[in-house]
């Protein structure tokens, strides 16, 4: 056998390209397994000049401050829902956007240390260095004060992500913000429009809604493209019917400044639209535009092509196949870089971990990217696993999906008399298959917790039938999944009328 | 959770100010009304410089701690804190001696910071801080120290 030859100061055994969910959960498991790793994060500020530390969108500008956000309006639905058990205040409740604001961004600054300290304990080399290809095995790498160092590694992770996309209309860039921007706003948001029909514009929106800031979402055609339709547009009526205004079928045109904002003070925009099929124009003022439309990977700067690694033509992402291995033998893509990948926080932790230990602990899993759960938190939440009820149906055929469902309310909402009839579930049934379930949708209250219990049964193929043997919890709401007797096709009537039915 | 586990008979003097050229200005107050009034004072007076706040227990009469992990900390911070390179204050918070220090109503606990061991360090305003057996680690005593900023740039 060889003898290996030692490593020098700036040659690793495993490079990872970005600091994220991805790429800290795989540079964390390389090194457990005994190799020489580095990691490379850097954040390039917004246009707004907002930036962040290490952790990546999920931690920063993702998930948690969205979660956290949400969290904060629930609590004031609550507050409202607290009169009707007995509790007595005087005062009408006002939201402190500045206050909040501070107390998740400190919350935020010490994950980031958090992370810092943990790479410690793993041995990853944490660089705060912005990196490009040189070629397949090396990189060069800049900081902040514009030092050029250059690195070497048997094999290349990319885990950089994305950032919001910015549409080509005059003012968005220099007026407009993003979800880079909307968590650490120095000002009260004023009056806002989310202009988005993605599950950031609709939680965006729905969290800001929920503290009290008038709302309004523009969408050029569906919502929550790629989600089940049915659901997406009950999210959309729920968030109309808590006072998020909608206009659909608009696209918006230019972003002009009214008036410049100072002294925390939001500025004053004016928005001009247009519809998106018909010729009507359309323009208002507003404090706060926030765009949602999409995220681009941040693919551009990373000078693939002096690595030869292949993009797909029409998104930009990298091309990866199921082992996550580019076209490039030992260069690597994990998480929303790569393409064709669910967009999610735990697909990108898996994806990476699983990584690690196919390549260095002689490990042969795969990361299964069917069947992955999520949940959009919109003022009432969504979850779902698996097929929409359009995909199930294209894929199995609609002879062959027997779709169950009900509507019911949640037991806590039955004394502030609101959403009756408002939450809903159904299962996609394939027939041919005894009523294998590939399609689970929740509608209602914790739609994370019910979900993510769900996702088990989906692990280990479970049919209608296993559902119904579930003896439920009570009261809850997830007991309704293992109720679903009406159907679709039947054409009877899904809504509840008493409680244990 | 109060680690007693070290045994380190600590020689350094935690009392010891170094030479007149460090960076870091010691400061040291006791009992938790006190540090209310101190850190009010210190965050107004240092706007532009870094506080770090170390909450230990001092023994009020060889000057050395009575908890052995401050004493292992102390001897970290006598080789770390002379070469911290940016300007700004290090206050020492004496929590109250061990009886008064074990009890749950102990103030420092209850309050905000929730302190629920000693030694526990904290850079205020950045949500950083160290304790148990990070706080016996060297490597990340200094990255704790030398770390200016969380986010890039």
């Amino acid at each position: 056998m060889a003898p290996i030859t030692p490593k020098g100061p700036n040659e690793y055994d495993f490079i990872v390209v970005g600091g994220g969910s991805g790429g800290l959960a795989a540079s964390k498991e390389a090194a457990r397994l005994g190799k020489k790793v580095a990691l490379f994060d850097y954040v390039k500020p917004s246009p707004k000049g907002t930036t962040w530390g290490i952790g990546g969108t999920c931690v920063n500008v993702g998930c948690i401050p969205k979660k956290l956000m949400h969290q904060g309006a629930l609590l004031g639905q609550a507050l409202e829902d607290a009169r009707h058990f007995g509790w007595e205040f005087p005062e009408e409740k006002s939201h402190n956007w500045g206050f909040m604001v501070q107390v998740i961004s400190d919350y935020i600054k010490s994950l980031n240390w958090g992370y810092r300290v943990a790479l410690r304990d793993s041995g990853v080399a944490y660089l705060n260095e912005f990196a490009e290809f040189i070629d397949k095995n090396t990189i060069k790498t800049f900081d902040k004060k514009g030092t050029e160092k250059t690195y070497v590694a048997d094999t290349i992770l990319i885990a950089v992500g994305g950032r919001p996309k910015y549409p080509n209309i005059p003012g968005a860039r220099e007026f407009g913000v993003t979800s880079d921007d909307i968590f650490t706003l120095p000002y009260h948001p004023g009056k806002t429009l989310c202009i988005g029909a993605s599950y950031i514009a609709l939680e965006t929106a729905g969290f800001l809604a929920g503290t009290g800031i008038e709302t309004t979402v523009m969408v050029r055609s569906i919502l929550l493209r790629g989600f089940d339709n049915q659901l997406a547009e009950m999210v959309g009526e729920h968030m109309q019917e808590h006072g998020v205004r909608f206009l659909r079928g608009w696209v918006p045109t230019s972003v002009k400044l009214i008036e410049e904002g100072k002294d925390g003070i939001a500025p004053r925009l004016l928005v001009t639209a247009k519809q998106s099929d018909g010729d009507q124009t359309w323009e208002e003022e507003f404090n706060t535009v926030v765009f949602a439309i999409g995220r681009d990977p941040c693919t551009p700067d990373l000078k693939l092509e002096n690595a030869g690694v292949q993009l797909s033509p029409t998104t930009g992402k990298v091309i990866t196949d199921d082992a996550d291995k580019t076209n490039v033998g030992n260069i690597y893509c994990v998480g929303d870089t790569a393409e064709n990948r669910p967009e999610l926080t735990p697909v990108a932790i898996l994806a990476g971990r699983l990584l690690a230990r196919r390549l260095y602990a002689g490990r042969k899993t795969l990361t299964d990217y069917d069947l992955v759960p999520t949940t959009v938190f919109t003022p009432m939440e969504y979850g779902c696993i698996g097929l929409s009820e359009e995909k199930a149906i294209a894929k199995y055929g609609k002879d062959n999906i027997e779709v169950y469902h009900s509507h019911f309310q949640a037991l806590e909402h039955a004394l502030p008399k609101r959403d009756q009839n408002r939450c809903y579930a159904k299962l996609l049934c394939v027939k041919s298959e005894k009523e294998r379930v590939v399609g689970l949708h929740y509608f209602g209250p914790n739609a994370g917790e019910v979900t993510q219990g769900f996702t088990m049964g989906f692990k280990f193929g479970a049919t209608k039938e296993d559902f119904d043997e579930l003896i439920g919890v009570h009261p809850t709401t997830a007991r309704n999944m293992t109720e679903l007797e009406i159907t679709k096709s039947s054409g009877a009537n899904p809504m509840k009328k008493g409680c244990c039915g | 959770m109060y680690l007693c586990t070290s045994t380190v008979e600590s020689s350094t003097n935690p009392n010891m100010s170094c030479n007149a050229v460090q960076n870091l200005k010691e400061e040291w107050v006791e009992g938790y009304e006190n540090f209310q009034v101190k850190i009010k004072e210190l965050v107004e007076e240092n706007s532009q410089r870094r506080i770090f706040v170390y909450f230990w227990g001092n023994a009020r009469d060889d000057g050395k701690s009575w908890c052995p992990d401050c004493r292992v900390f102390d001897e970290l911070l006598a080789k770390i804190v002379p070469a911290v390179k940016s300007p700004g204050i290090l206050l020492r918070v004496d929590v109250g001696i061990k009886e008064d220090w074990r009890t749950p109503m102990n103030p420092f606990r209850t309050d905000e910071l929730k302190i629920t061991s000693i030694p526990t360090i904290v850079e205020w305003g950045t949500g950083k801080r160290l304790f148990d057996s990070d706080a016996a680690n060297q490597s990340k005593v200094e990255l704790f120290f030398n770390n200016t900023s969380l986010v890039n740039l």
